[in-house]
């Protein structure tokens, strides 16, 4: 009996500060601030604005990207720069260089989003710019959807994250805006370098 | 197995259903030209040219050639052409207001622009190199239609879609149409005054 009492009372002496070694350092150094996150810069998306000319003479449209620097500390969302709205406005009369350095009558330059009017009245005047482009910072394609009235495609434009999502957007407008099917299509990726997704039916995607 | 035959059919059948209530495809695939991209300057509010292009970019897609080399220059670089082409022997072209000469080589004769063609291009089609005293200035392709190749508006794109991507300060590339031919032309952007000028097929 007193070998057992000799037992219990060496247990409560020593088993606290041996569970205190078993348990080892109580305490850490654990920084409360969060680490930054770092990011790759280099795989960020820089601002791309793209638009979409037409010369109606023969039909040919332009891809015309624009990039635009933003600043080192901008942020990024979901790896894409914001595009500086201020400047947006200033960019269309340089996107249809692309065309009126090219053409014979710089008047059969347009962009390619037109009102239900472009058809009957081809002027510039019945096109609108800023439907004619896709923002790299909300979409990765831009699609056209049109229909041909001789020799000149009366399109609308449509932006997506994706070939098809691009393409419905563009043929819903046009068949909004033009009152009828708009069975041409094509979509370009927003930003270079080009990316080659898998082909869609129907759609061809442009190529150099 | 007969009683399977439902599980089997049945899904079949609603994937056709679900196929068929799609949207139609497109039946017509346009074609987008992807020039050079610009850089937006924030000094200067201009969108400019961002990459860097020179001459070896056109010479590369140009079966060698650059603007502003001399008629025997010319000649030597493009099969099949006659080696004692120089200025002095080149035709006169009369739709320019200063002195033009040129020489023209069939299409089907020039692999290096034939081979970018997929389809047919037209038997008697031509390129013509045009050339001032400072050398050549324009290189014009002139798809002619037949009767195995009516239709030439493809192989125009074909021919045009490789110098859209050249800055239009290294090559400029126009494409329109003259009575029944497809011009696709390649002008020296310091040609300045003839710039504007387009062929005029003969009517006869």
């Amino acid at each position: 009996m007193r070998r057992f009492r000799f037992l219990c009372l060496a247990l409560v002496v020593l088993l606290p500060p041996m569970a205190s070694v078993l348990a080892g350092p109580r305490s850490y150094n654990l920084e409360q601030a969060v680490p930054p996150v770092i990011q790759d810069r280099a795989a960020i998306v820089p601002c791309t604005v793209t638009f979409l000319v037409e010369d109606t003479a023969n039909g040919d449209l332009f891809a015309q990207r624009i990039r635009i620097a933003t600043g080192d500390g901008d942020p990024a969302v979901d790896g894409r720069l914001s595009c500086p709205t201020d400047v947006l406005p200033r960019l269309p009369s340089f996107a249809r260089d692309v065309c009126t350095l090219r053409a014979a009558d710089k008047n059969t330059c347009v962009f390619a989003d037109m009102t239900r009017a472009f058809a009957a009245r081809p002027e510039i005047g019945n096109t609108t710019p800023l439907s004619s482009q896709c923002r790299s910072d909300t979409a990765a394609y831009l699609g056209a959807a049109c229909w041909m009235n001789g020799v000149a495609a009366i399109c609308n434009v449509g932006c997506g994250n994706s070939i098809q999502e691009a393409l419905n957007a563009a043929r819903a407008r046009c068949q909004q805006v033009q009152g009828r099917s708009c069975p041409a299509s094509v979509a370009v990726a927003v930003s270079e370098p080009d990316v080659s997704p898998p082909p869609v039916p129907g759609a061809r995607q442009a190529g150099r | 197995m007969r009683p399977l035959l439902p599980l089997l059919v049945v899904p079949l059948l609603l994937a056709a259903k679900a196929t068929a209530a799609q949207p139609a495809p497109a039946d017509t695939n346009l074609r987008v030209f992807l020039p050079p991209a610009l850089e937006w300057n924030k000094r200067t509010l201009t969108a400019r040219r961002g990459t860097q292009q020179g001459t070896a970019d056109l010479a590369q897609i140009n079966a060698g050639l650059t603007f502003g080399m001399t008629p025997e220059q010319v000649a030597a670089a493009l099969p099949g052409t006659p080696p004692e082409l120089n200025w002095y022997n080149l035709r006169s072209a009369r739709d320019y207001p200063i002195e033009v000469r040129y020489f023209w080589l069939r299409l089907d004769d020039l692999p290096a622009w034939r081979s970018q063609i997929k389809g047919c291009a037209g038997q008697s089609s031509y390129v013509a190199f045009l050339f001032t005293i400072r050398g050549l200035f324009r290189i014009s392709f002139r798809l002619l239609p037949d009767a195995a190749c009516p239709s030439l508006t493809t192989a125009a794109l074909d021919l045009f879609a490789p110098y859209v991507t050249l800055a239009p300060d290294i090559a400029l590339s126009t494409r329109y149409r003259s009575g029944p031919a497809e011009v696709v032309d390649i002008t020296d952007p310091a040609a300045a005054a003839l710039i504007p000028i387009r062929w005029q097929m003969d009517p006869t």
